[in-house]
């Protein structure tokens, strides 16, 4: 789906939710629950508490429907309201008392699960990019997160990061080119041609 | 991604549509990348650096399971949404879900008390072993016994019969030959006290709550799958109409094609009970055939060998994955049962009046077992006090 078809559907469904549809809303959670509790888990391992933030988000939601006003990024909507009830949750506990959303520990970790039949060189570049990501700031890791893996927009991730287009352009720029500098370039060349290109090729 | 304007490099990284051809392929994008690259061959090793480096960055994230998803949205719904609209609520979720419909309709189950001839495999020679240990414990094939001293655990078996648990770390390296590797079965054993979660070989999912046990294959022998339960477990079972599924408990043969229950069968308890969660159920036993719809429990009697249905709050069958306990007007003698083995402490409750208390709430279980009996005890006349492993509760006054 285009963008201008989301933003079409997105509204339209947004505005049954608000008409009082049930189906509506059951909808914007089946389609946004995964992503949300995805994009919890990397400010907080504590799964109960994510879970129990998504459900505030989407109960504060229905509770609130005659006054949320109009929207046509629900995604964006779900995702900032999430991350604010998350902060605040966190901030009940001592240590993240001084808690503010631009120090926001973001842990991105890179899983270490791999695939079993996983070559080594894999494995290798995993090692390689998890000690690259290590030493990006937190805003540089949310950003690129929110790039690469939620797929949101620099618009709209400047808006969940409160900071301007540009400067959400060059965070991530920064992070990406970071990333690639530590990259182990001729041991992967070899092996990817066999393993992973060849179901497009 | 519609924003390409003005990337600081021309980049493959920073392309939206080489971004969503690695992350999100579509045949479309498959011809225009494979097109550019037979076109400008000289550019194959760009662009596999670039793809290694978006796959790298894209992490094996956690995600919820379909229970826990719907679990979640039936809290959301019983804080939000009146009463009334509630039935309808939970038919249209299940309609939304249209293969889980094919699978219900699909699904049936029958059990019959006389099944014990009928177990080919022995289980009992296997549950022979003594079930002492406070740690949950896993029994390879060879005998062999893994333990884990931590509350709960994750395994989860692949295809080719290796074995992941608690994110990353490979248990059973034992290379078997495909062929004897069907008739290879392992044994989970959680004790009171603790939980766990199985994925086996063919992608049904398996939590098995406090005091319990499983045994089941490292992978399916093909057109058979079946495992034995003891205690309490709650199943997804994966879709596969060529290969029915088998709970086997020392009461009840439950046999499925694809659908989601809970069910309790606890040694020393004097009913087994199964939940169903999705899909249509018929259950056959000496009284007749049974049908079994979502949301109603069965209750076989041991005693007298007698079923009965009746229509159940599913949320309070299986809340326990979550780490919750959701009473409806449960007594508090069984509220204090399932305390005593989550929690494996021992609860007297020889008190016949606790028979005839009922609380309704939710318990959170994530909490200690102290603070548990706090909240109970704070609306119950109840009082109680712990001495080494034995909790005693007196009733403070007569109700």
């Amino acid at each position: 789906m285009d963008d201008s078809n989301r933003i079409k559907s997105d509204a339209l469904l947004w505005n049954e939710f608000i008409k009082g549809d049930e189906e509506a809303f059951r909808l914007i959670y089946k389609d946004h629950v995964q992503s949300l509790f995805k994009y919890g888990c990397n400010f907080t391992h504590d799964e109960a508490l994510i879970k129990d933030c998504i459900q505030d988000v989407f109960v504060d939601l229905m509770k609130y429907r005659s006054t949320v006003g109009s929207t046509n990024n629900i995604k964006l909507y779900l995702f900032k309201s999430l991350k604010r009830k998350i902060i605040r949750s966190l901030q009940k506990y001592e240590i993240y008392s001084h808690l503010d959303s631009d120090k926001m520990p973001f842990q991105y970790a890179l899983s270490s699960e791999e695939e079993t039949l996983e070559d080594e060189s894999n494995r290798l570049r995993t090692r390689h990019l998890e000690v690259a990501m290590s030493n990006l700031s937190p805003r540089q890791k949310e950003a690129i997160y929110l790039k690469y893996v939620s797929n949101l927009s620099y618009e709209e991730i400047s808006s969940i990061m409160k900071m301007n287009y540009q400067s959400a352009r060059n965070l991530i720029f920064r992070g990406m080119e970071k990333l690639r500098e530590s990259f182990p370039k001729e041991i992967f060349l070899f092996f990817l041609f066999g393993k992973r290109l060849h179901k497009y090729l | 991604m519609k924003d390409f304007p003005v990337t600081p490099s021309n980049d493959f990284i920073y392309q939206p549509r080489f971004v969503e051809w690695v992350l999100r392929p579509t045949d479309e994008l498959n011809q225009y990348w494979n097109n550019y690259l037979k076109e400008n061959p000289q550019e194959a090793g760009k662009v596999n650096g670039a793809r290694k480096l978006i796959i790298g960055i894209v992490p094996r994230e956690k995600y919820l399971a379909d229970v826990e998803v719907n679990l979640l949205w039936n809290k959301i719904k019983e804080s939000a949404i009146s009463r009334k609209s509630k039935v309808i609520g939970i038919r249209r979720w299940s309609a939304a879900a249209s293969v889980l419909i094919i699978i219900g309709l699909s699904a049936w189950y029958l059990f019959n008390p006389n099944s014990k001839q009928q177990i080919e495999i022995d289980y009992h020679s296997i549950v022979a072993k003594p079930k002492a240990g406070n740690e949950i414990k896993l029994i390879l094939a060879d005998q062999s016994e893994e333990t884990f001293s931590t509350k709960e655990v994750d395994l989860k078996y692949n295809k080719d019969g290796s074995l992941i648990s608690n994110p990353g770390e490979k248990v059973s390296k034992e290379r078997v030959e495909p062929a004897t590797l069907a008739e290879k079965m392992n044994q989970l054993v959680v004790p009171f006290g603790k939980k766990s979660k199985i994925e086996l070989a063919d992608g049904t999912r398996l939590w098995l709550n406090s005091g319990s046990r499983a045994i089941y294959p490292v992978v399916f022998q093909k057109g058979k799958r079946e495992i034995y339960l003891e205690g309490e477990g709650y199943l997804e079972v994966a879709h596969n109409a060529s290969s029915p599924f088998y709970v086997v408990t020392d009461q009840m043969k439950v046999r499925v094609l694809g659908t989601k229950f809970n069910l309790s069968a606890y040694k020393e308890d004097a009913s087994v009970s199964v939940v169903l969660v999705e899909g249509s159920v018929e259950a056959s036993s000496e009284s007749g055939k049974l049908i079994l719809k979502p949301n109603q429990l069965l209750n076989y009697q041991k005693s007298t060998r007698e079923s009965t249905i009746s229509h159940a709050n599913v949320l309070q069958y299986v809340s326990w994955i979550d780490g919750w306990m959701l009473c409806d007007k449960e007594k508090l003698s069984s509220i204090f049962t399932k305390l005593s083995r989550y929690y494996d402490v021992k609860i007297d409750i020889s008190d016949p009046r606790f028979d005839k208390m009922t609380l309704t709430g939710k318990l959170d279980l994530k909490t200690k077992c102290e603070d548990v009996l706090k909240v109970i005890c704070s609306t119950a006349p109840i009082k109680y006090s712990i001495s080494e492993k034995q909790i005693t509760l007196i009733i403070n006054r007569q109700k």
